[in-house]
């Protein structure tokens, strides 16, 4: 049988959607003001107790299983549960800002976020590849609902179907991937998979499914050549769907990513080394390229988010503890500072807004305080020092020239600046002064304050002095590459 | 006889198949694709997936295409007039289907796969159930949570449309 | 006739995979596109249960029944989505909707 309190994390957020669920059906509308800063408020708490280790693991180098192996702890997995449960803090805050705690639907959509975030704090547990498909498919299914959710708005019912044939898609090919895996390795479990990758590593049935295993993680997360649905999701979603999909699903993709590149199948890691390099390299340049035309935030938003998969994709194709732990710094990074601007962008206009860059004119005199969110969430995005940004992106560079070599270096400073680019685009548009038509803007609430005083603190601490967070992350990585 | 018997119901697997893509009528397609996964489920029971294949027809043929049906009713979905192939879609099908072909013609070359025995798992309900309730009892739960999820969402999604002022019912 | 080899049976799976995603990229219509992903799905089920029967133990067909699980949700939330665009827009033709670029 398995053990509950290994899954006590997991038990809780599930405990959590259940009574927000229940409370939806029988609370008045009266009490039902300060339900997302509550849920956040828990699932911070839930956070900090992991990262204290939660009672689960005595060390950083414990690993410890379920009684049937399909569910593992340890540094790694508690450092990805904790990412999920900061992430999901963050887009249940936003939910509660737009379209706020009294719209229809408000509870449903915090409940499909708490499930997203579960399907990722069993993600990095999963030990098999059913656990894996199932829990990837709790991110997807809740994903597709959360990015049509807007139902009156044709452009996020679009979105939704879009990302949902695509997605569908990807899982296909992922699941075919996987049965080739396990016809050729003979079990579901990764230990096993392991073992066979490491003794038949000439099988032809065990190589194609490896390499459709990466095709559809590739699209999870928008790595040049699967990146297309990317700008047309983010456009449709509304904002706090655009933030789960960028804070939860993306990292969700890098995580199981580096757990199948570095644990599962190491031993093939001659082969998989040049393609994840080059595949960077695309998505990167593709990604600080592609946003330069944009003239919608949203959309600009996506590009940024591509170029940014191009630089951890970069950093997993150093074979090296020091490229993952690289890795998962920079995803910190991009929680802190995308949070940052997701934010802003919730702050700055109501549910229906399309984020023109022109409708941001004016921001900087109408609200001093969200025109700062954006500018430090920009700047982390861009990596100026001493933004978190900058030391993420600097790890990066530093790993990829002594295993990549220096054309990768290249390819990865002129991605770095041309989004650097397109970001003082928008910076420029919010400090213009303000154009007729530019929406009004509601006054920032309390939570919203809370929410960008902690994400701009957690930006500067990390930026300033990483070695704050470094032994965790280095933990972790030593966790995975063992 | 197996082998007749497997000969048979793939061919017709892959023309159901082919045919439901080629339909123009959606509600042809949904018959087809009813009759494909039956088919299917008879080659399930050649491979002694005995749960399965009644997992697939009710499932399924059952309950997913049911849903379909529904659905097309509901929405009086017209044939298509014109089919219209684009750019990005043509040269997307080209390299899937290259790619495909390319791992096919792998997996018939390597001759070590004419020759695996055949071995002696039985998918009988008790012992699907068996693992499926102890091994994989972890994963059962995290799909609960999905179906889950998804009921909730899509209930959410096509509700009717609520004015604004509307009290939520109060206790 | 000799009895299938496991050869026999990945070789019906691919051709079933290349027929579910040659519907997905080619149809323009949405339900159409639904069932073809169903399609790619079974092809993949049937490659496990291929393996689970040559020798590889039950655990395939256990993942098939998670795939089967998996695949009624995903219907259900892609025709609910489906229905909530129709009533908006009154089509479920892609480029009848594609306001987003592609």
């Amino acid at each position: 049988m398995i053990h509950p309190s290994v899954l006590r994390l997991e038990l809780a957020v599930v405990g959590l959607m259940l009574a927000v669920l229940l409370g939806d059906a029988f609370a008045r509308k009266a009490s039902r003001r300060y339900w997302g800063a509550a849920v956040a408020a828990a699932l911070l708490a839930l956070a900090g107790y992991a990262a204290a280790g939660a009672g689960i693991l005595p060390n950083a180098s414990a690993r410890v299983f379920t009684a049937e192996g399909g569910f593992l702890v340890d540094a790694f997995a508690l450092w990805v549960k904790v990412f999920a449960l900061v992430a999901t803090a963050v887009c249940v805050l936003l939910t509660s800002r737009t379209p706020g705690e009294d719209a229809p639907g408000f509870a449903e959509q915090v409940v499909l976020q708490l499930g997203v975030g579960l399907g990722m704090m069993v993600l990095g547990s999963a030990r098999d590849l059913i656990s894996f498909y199932v829990s990837l498919e709790l991110m997807a299914i809740g994903l597709y609902l959360l990015v049509a959710w807007r139902k009156e708005d044709p452009l996020s019912l679009e979105a939704g179907v879009k990302y949902l044939v695509y997605g569908a898609m990807a899982s296909a090919i992922l699941l075919y991937g996987m049965a080739l895996v396990y016809g050729a390795a003979g079990s579901l479990e990764f230990g096993i998979i392991r073992q066979a990758a490491a003794t038949r590593s000439d099988s032809i049935v065990l190589l194609a499914g490896f390499a459709l295993l990466l095709a559809g993680l590739g699209f999870k997360v928008s790595a040049v050549p699967f990146h297309w649905w990317t700008p047309d999701a983010y456009e449709g979603a509304p904002v706090p769907s655009m933030a789960a999909l960028s804070l939860l699903s993306k990292p969700a993709g890098f995580i199981i990513l580096a757990r199948l590149l570095f644990d599962v199948f190491w031993p093939l890691h001659a082969m998989w080394q040049g393609p994840v390099a080059w595949a960077g390299a695309a998505t990167l340049l593709w990604g600080g390229l592609g946003g330069l035309s944009q003239t919608n935030l949203k959309r600009l938003l996506a590009y940024s988010g591509i170029s940014h998969s191009g630089f951890m994709l970069l950093a997993l194709a150093s074979p090296t503890r020091s490229g993952v732990a690289a890795m998962l710094y920079y995803l910190l990074a991009y929680l802190l500072s995308a949070g940052l601007v997701f934010t802003a962008m919730c702050g700055a206009a109501g549910p229906g807004a399309r984020y023109d860059l022109r409708d941001l004119s004016g921001l900087g005199r109408k609200s001093p305080w969200l025109a700062g969110a954006l500018l430090l969430g920009l700047f982390g995005l861009g990596g100026i020092p001493p933004l978190a940004g900058f030391f993420g992106k600097l790890l990066v560079i530093r790993c990829v020239v002594s295993e990549s070599g220096w054309g990768f270096a290249a390819a990865a400073v002129g991605g770095a600046v041309g989004s650097l680019y397109y970001y003082l685009v928008v910076v420029k548009a919010a400090l213009s002064p303000e154009e007729n038509g530019a929406p009004p803007i509601a006054p920032v609430g309390r939570s919203l304050r809370a929410l960008t005083a902690a994400l701009a603190f957690g930006l500067l601490l990390v930026g300033a002095w990483p070695a704050s967070v470094w032994g965790a992350l280095r933990n972790a990585a030593e966790a995975l590459c063992q | 006889m197996e082998a007749a018997l497997f000969h048979l119901f793939s061919f017709l697997t892959l023309a159901g198949a082919l045919l439901v893509i080629t339909r123009r009528d959606p509600v042809n397609a949904a018959m087809l694709l009813v009759l494909t996964f039956f088919f299917m489920a008879g080659l399930f029971v050649l491979a002694h997936a005995w749960f399965l294949a009644a997992a697939q027809i009710l499932v399924y043929a059952g309950a997913i295409m049911v849903l379909f049906l529904f659905v097309i009713m509901l929405l009086d979905a017209k044939e298509e007039t014109r089919r219209c192939f684009g750019r990005v879609a043509g040269v997307g099908a080209l390299a899937v289907g290259g790619a495909l072909l390319a791992a096919l013609a792998g997996v018939i070359r390597d001759g070590r796969l004419w020759r695996v025995p055949a071995g002696d798992a039985e998918g009988t309900t008790a012992a699907v159930g068996r693992l499926l309730f102890n091994t994989y009892l972890l994963p059962f739960e995290v799909a609960s949570v999905l179906l889950l999820a998804a009921t909730v969402g899509v209930i959410v999604l096509i509700r009717a449309p609520r004015r604004p002022d509307d009290a939520p019912p109060s206790a | 006739m000799e009895p299938p080899g496991l050869n026999h049976w990945l070789v019906v799976s691919a051709m079933l995979f290349c027929i579910g995603a040659a519907g997905v990229v080619l149809r323009r219509n949405l339900l159409v596109v639904l069932m073809s992903l169903e399609i790619m799905l079974n092809a993949a089920n049937l490659a496990l249960v291929a393996f689970s029967r040559y020798g590889n133990g039950l655990d395939g067909q256990i993942f098939v029944f998670f795939v089967i699980t998996v695949a009624a949700a995903e219907v259900a939330v892609g025709l609910a989505i489906l229905v909530a665009l129709y009533r908006l827009c009154g089509t479920v033709r892609v480029s009848d909707i594609a306001t987003l670029k592609l």
